[in-house]
């Protein structure tokens, strides 16, 4: 089949089956009937959940557009499926910024420091400030990204028409990607300081935000293994999914476990050498000492330690069945992760935040599941630009071989 | 009675037909081929199939030795010297992490390194006794390993391929 023909049967593929979008529209039922009645019975615990759940799928949407950013900057030519995978996390961003804008309106119900103010950290700690910073921080980020996707749909837009991509489209497209990732880093540890680190005002890492923007990045991975091995068939795109491209896949969720657990220790051993009253509580609280220890030292193994192990597997890593089931397990490691780093800020007796707000959590998993499938429905699931970056360098190649 | 021929042999004179000849085996879940060409393979290493590298082990079991060896060095040195540790205890075991990670990767790069090189210059990979010169000149060559019954299918899924003579070793 010509690769026209096969985009042509490609386009529109996705049949979302009645059965995913009752669940779905099930789950964000859910999902707001628990923050209905959290928010009535024990608002701050509430406010916690919503903000964990926040950190967790912004953390997966900004991950996984952050991966289409990358393989465009190292013009990755086995990734057109996959980026367009990752593209369709932008759908997920309007939902995002309507819980930025409640939990940044909410602020007070949140953050421990504008009750008692931390007199050392006045000007970085005060709500306006906060609220400014994290809104434009976010905002400016988002912006960058949907035009990022925007110009790689007008791209294939002119594929459709028949056009060529040119080498104009290409620098755009490398010049947009540029831009996203020097802001991602920035904007995504300013969230780091602030949803996380505020919460315990008085503690101070410099590691924490590079963990945290990467961490991001491990879980916005984690995400796309799992999106591409469920819905290569569906989306008619196995073609451009096969055993390689997942081998790659795994060898970078691998490099992205030996990479976290090398920052996780480098901030743990510095804290523990210092072993400094303002720095060693967080530690003592999450990893050594109380009911939160036993969740801190589960979510590492969970997230880090066994995909590290597993994936040591080239078999494992070369058949998607197995191969995604190791990425949810990360994925649960990570928002495990997340549970603790904002749960043993609010409670630290107990490790079991109000319950009934814990189906929120569903229903931003339902919401995702229909947002980024309506982009994929209406999308192709090639992105022409990076399938021409492929034709230039076979191109390249056949010329240097000549 | 005549006993099944467990081996066919296809050679190619064109590396399109041979590539389609590796991936039809591919596409027909057979696993148990080798490739022979007058250059280099790379190309197809994605149709080949997967196969245990003995380097792979050693270097693993070589790292984990790397880990307990360098681990247990950490404790008998801080136990045997009388180290300045700050007010910590002299056997900690989190900075001890550090020398660990380094014989981890020290011992599986060098033994690693090691056994590739005896691997290769003890020829693992001799080829077969009957092989084909022409797989040195100027045609490709794919030698399966047939499972009772699938001799006929396996012959005529390469004859389809464009391959130029197949036939039972």
């Amino acid at each position: 089949m010509r690769y026209s023909a096969h985009l042509r049967a490609v386009d529109d593929n996705l049949k979302l089956s009645a059965w995913v979008v009752l669940i779905s529209v099930a789950l964000i039922l859910i999902g707001a009937a628990g923050l209905a009645v959290g928010f009535a019975l024990s608002a701050h615990e509430t406010w916690a959940w919503l903000l964990i759940d926040f950190v967790i799928f912004s953390g997966i949407a900004n991950g996984m557009l952050a991966w289409a950013v990358a393989f465009r900057i190292g013009q990755a030519r086995w990734t057109p499926a996959i980026n367009r995978i990752a593209h369709s996390a932008i759908a997920f961003i309007p939902f995002l910024a309507v819980v930025l804008i409640a939990l940044l309106a909410g602020v007070a119900g949140w953050v421990p420091w504008i009750a008692h103010p931390v007199r050392t950290k006045l000007t970085w700690l005060n709500w306006p400030a906060f609220v400014t910073r994290d809104f434009l921080s976010l905002a400016v980020l988002w912006i960058l990204f949907f035009i990022l996707v925007r110009w790689s749909l007008n791209a294939d837009e002119k594929a459709r028409r028949g056009e060529d991509i040119t080498e104009s489209d290409h620098h755009r497209l490398n010049s947009i990607a540029l831009a996203c990732a020097m802001i991602y880093s920035i904007s995504v540890t300013i969230i780091g300081w602030d949803f996380i680190m505020s919460l315990a005002p008085r503690w101070v890492s410099t590691m924490f935000g590079p963990y945290y923007f990467t961490s991001d990045m491990y879980a916005g991975l984690m995400v796309i293994i799992i999106m591409s091995a469920w819905l290569a068939k569906p989306l008619g795109v196995e073609e451009f999914l096969q055993s390689q491209q997942f081998k790659d896949l795994g060898n970078l969720m691998l490099g992205m476990s030996l990479l976290l657990m090398g920052f996780f220790y480098a901030q743990y051993v510095t804290i523990w050498y210092e072993n400094l009253p303002d720095e060693s509580p967080f530690l003592i609280i999450r990893y050594l000492r109380g009911p939160w220890s036993y969740i801190g030292w589960a979510a590492f193994i969970i997230e880090y330690g066994a995909p590290f192990l597993l994936l040591q597997s080239r078999y494992l890593k070369m058949h998607r069945n197995l191969l995604w089931p190791v990425a949810a397990l990360g994925l649960a490691g990570f928002a495990l992760e997340r549970y603790l780093l904002i749960g043993a800020s609010i409670i630290q007796t107990r490790t079991l935040l109000f319950p009934a707000a814990l189906p929120a959590i569903f229903g931003f998993a339902g919401v995702f599941t229909l947002l980024v499938s309506a982009f994929l429905k209406r999308y192709s699931p090639i992105s022409k630009a990076d399938e021409a970056l492929r034709k230039v360098y076979r191109e390249i190649e056949k010329v240097e071989t000549f | 009675m005549r006993i099944e021929p467990d081996r066919v042999r296809a050679r190619y004179d064109d590396f399109n037909n041979f590539r389609r000849g590796l991936l039809a085996l591919k596409h027909a879940h057979i696993h148990s081929y080798h490739a022979f060409g007058p250059t280099n393979l790379v190309d197809v290493d994605e149709l080949m199939p997967v196969r245990f590298s003995p380097v792979r082990g050693f270097a693993i079991f070589a790292g984990f030795i790397g880990l307990v060896m360098f681990w247990v060095m950490c404790i008998t040195t801080s136990d045997i010297y009388s180290l300045v540790v700050g007010g910590k205890p002299p056997i900690s075991n989190v900075p001890f992490v550090i020398p660990a990670y380094e014989g981890t990767i020290l011992s599986a790069a060098v033994i690693g390194f090691a056994v590739a090189l005896v691997i290769a210059a003890i020829g693992f990979h001799q080829p077969p006794a009957d092989y084909d010169p022409h797989f040195s000149e100027d045609s490709y060559g794919v030698e399966v390993l047939c499972r009772l019954g699938e001799r006929t299918h396996i012959m005529d899924l390469l004859r389809n391929t464009g391959a130029v003579e197949v036939h039972e070793v």
